[in-house]
């Protein structure tokens, strides 16, 4: 008996997306990394198009199924690194919802840029604080790796904007 | 660039800066040295004038100097010389050691940085 799924033109759009996110992550992880724990983070540019041009909703399906496709395809599915991944997108994920509910114009591709590289940042090295490396001196890493965030959340923020631009003329 | 962008980049500046001006901070000043061979407390020393002190290890005999407020390894009988490389240390909280000589010097001015030291 052939089994048929029906599918609608946003799961099209949304797996497309998750796709597209998949490939920059799998990419970019071939580049080396100053410190562990960061990185250009390009993915994000998606998933920062899809919460402006589609809503909080599809840029929640784009960003776990990256989460989860990329640790398959990469191998660290389950793995610590896999938790903070999740951990990670978890975070930003709340806090580009809770961005979302602003009043007005509220944030642009830069602002939510911004805030979820932060809450990225801030999710995940509670969570290495939390579960693997529990001793205050971590934290002396934390401005650094605090730093690295806003700075590629500007950056990924500012690619986000220019690739709106062009889709939206 | 909206209104709220400023506010959040603005907001993350101010983070930043925080982060950096808490965690970053200096310890207490210097006033005891605890040297440690093996772990073990060898010697306390009050930081409050200049003296040379030798201390014996495995490998043979490092040389500790002080002065007010800071101490250092001089000499010690080790390849690579981290120890010495690693100079004065003058706020609580800091620490080095010559590993291969199992000595480990330990700043105390306010809380310790190190929970313990194994060789």
């Amino acid at each position: 008996m052939e089994l048929q799924l029906q599918t609608t033109r946003d799961d099209h759009r949304v797996a497309w997306l998750a796709a597209l996110a998949v490939a920059i992550h799998a990419l970019e992880s071939a580049l080396p990394s100053p410190l562990p724990g960061v990185k250009p983070g390009l993915a994000n540019v998606v998933t920062v198009a899809v919460l402006v041009l589609y809503g909080w909703r599809a840029a929640v399906w784009v960003s776990l199924l990256r989460v989860f496709a990329a640790s398959l395809l990469l191998g660290t599915f389950l793995s610590p690194t896999f938790m903070m991944s999740l951990g990670g997108a978890a975070a930003a994920l709340a806090a580009l919802g809770l961005g979302s509910l602003l009043p007005g114009r509220g944030l642009s591709a830069l602002g939510y840029s911004v805030l979820a590289a932060i809450a990225h940042m801030a999710g995940q090295f509670l969570l290495a604080w939390g579960l693997f490396v529990r001793h205050d001196a971590l934290f002396v890493l934390l401005p650094v790796l605090m730093t690295a965030a806003v700075l590629t959340g500007i950056v990924n923020g500012i690619i986000a904007a220019a690739m709106l631009r062009r889709l939206r003329p | 660039m909206t209104r709220a962008d400023a506010i959040v980049l603005a907001l993350a500046a101010a983070l930043l800066g925080g982060l950096y001006a808490h965690y970053w901070r200096a310890g207490p000043p210097a006033r005891i040295a605890e040297i440690r061979r093996g772990g073990e407390l060898v010697q306390r020393v009050s930081l409050d004038h200049e003296a040379r002190i030798r201390v014996a290890g495995p490998r043979g005999t490092s040389v500790l100097e002080t002065r007010a407020g800071a101490i250092r390894f001089l000499s010690s009988p080790c390849p690579q010389q981290f120890c010495v490389h690693s100079g004065w240390l003058h706020r609580g909280g800091e620490a080095t050691a010559c590993l291969p000589n199992h000595l480990s010097v330990q700043v105390l001015g306010g809380g310790q940085a190190f929970d313990a030291m194994v060789f």
